[in-house]
């Protein structure tokens, strides 16, 4: 693969790299340079890029793979697997989290790495479900069962939180 | 007429298709959602913020350039250590070469014996040396042995004074 042709498939793939690293790390600095690291690593192999049939699905695939390492470097004492919890928000703390989207966002993040990775891969980037089997290493029923999972979830907490504002206003 | 209702209940077993998702996505956004799905909306908007997102344009190019800058000096890193590695192996050649001597057309790897050649060698000269000068040793022999000889001469001026002093008296 040449300089144009890297800078053209690569490079382009840029700000969906930057949006899977950031949903993964957490942190917008480290996913500038997990971006910039993947881009190091995927020119210094371009020659074997030629081969690959899905270049962008590799790509997410790499980048993911680069930022679960990096966890594991960076907190090697947190299995970067483990669920956590969302927090449901206490009825009386309710009024300072009053922007829902950052609720949402703060939800889809307190989901298993996994599930997380998997709802923004559908829903955010639009990937299909073989793609996206393709990137987690997963197959298409386990990808489709983790997506279902991760979507009800989001749901769930959704309604609960109503639940919570029908009871503490009343307004229902 | 596309059924919300039968969307969202795939949407939530993922068993909707790109396609139908879409739709979802195109509805949420616009301003006709129905009450009863309001508190599905901020879900598509969360999403529909993540997808416009951007590596920051700055980093962008720094990534680019810091790329570019990164391999170029990796190319420089790697020939100046290929660099060293040629030098480093003529060195040691080099080294090698020294720990060689050739005598009289024979090579001669270890250097005791080159050693050994060259005491020999120097032993012979000196052996010529000690045959060429020892005529002239000779020579300053004869020289010593002839003094007496010019002191004949002193005596023989001391011998002639004596006799006029002598005739001079008588």
């Amino acid at each position: 693969m040449n300089n144009s042709r890297f800078d053209k498939q690569i490079l382009d793939l840029s700000d969906m790299l930057f949006r899977l690293a950031r949903s993964i790390l957490k942190n917008e600095a480290e996913a500038q340079d997990a971006v910039q690291d993947l881009h190091l690593k995927m020119w210094e192999k371009r020659r074997e890029l030629s081969v690959v049939e899905n270049l962008k699905a590799f790509s997410m695939r790499s980048m993911r793979n680069l930022c679960i390492d990096k966890l594991r470097h960076y907190k090697d004492d947190v299995d970067v697997e483990s669920d956590i919890m969302y927090d449901a928000p206490d009825p009386y703390k309710h009024t300072e989290q009053s922007d829902t989207v950052a609720r949402i966002k703060k939800m889809i993040d307190a989901l298993p790495e996994l599930q997380s990775t998997i709802i923004r891969l559908r829903d955010v980037e639009g990937f299909e479900l073989a793609e996206i089997a393709e990137i987690t290493g997963l197959n298409i029923n386990a990808a489709t069962v983790n997506l279902s999972r991760a979507r009800q979830k989001i749901r769930d907490q959704i309604l609960l939180e109503n639940n919570i504002t029908e009871k503490h206003y009343g307004r229902y | 007429m596309v059924d919300i209702d039968n969307l969202l209940a795939k949407y939530f077993n993922a068993t909707s298709t790109i396609v139908e998702e879409v739709q979802l996505k195109s509805y949420f956004l616009s301003d006709n959602v129905k009450e009863q799905h309001l508190a599905y909306k901020s879900l598509f908007e969360v999403f529909n913020d993540e997808s416009i997102q951007k590596l920051p344009h700055n980093n962008q190019k720094k990534t680019i350039q810091t790329t570019k800058s990164l391999l170029w000096w990796s190319r420089i890193s790697a020939s100046g250590i290929a660099a060293s590695l040629v030098l480093g192996v003529w060195l040691m050649n080099t080294n090698v070469s020294a720990d060689y001597a050739y005598v009289n057309g024979q090579r001669f790897d270890k250097k005791e014996i080159v050693e050994q050649l060259a005491n020999q060698k120097i032993e012979y000269v000196n052996e010529l040396l000690d045959r060429t000068l020892k005529p002239v040793n000779e020579f300053s022999s004869v020289r010593e042995s002839l003094k007496p000889i010019h002191s004949i001469k002193e005596t023989d001026h001391r011998l002639n004074d004596i006799k006029l002093k002598i005739s001079g008296r008588y």
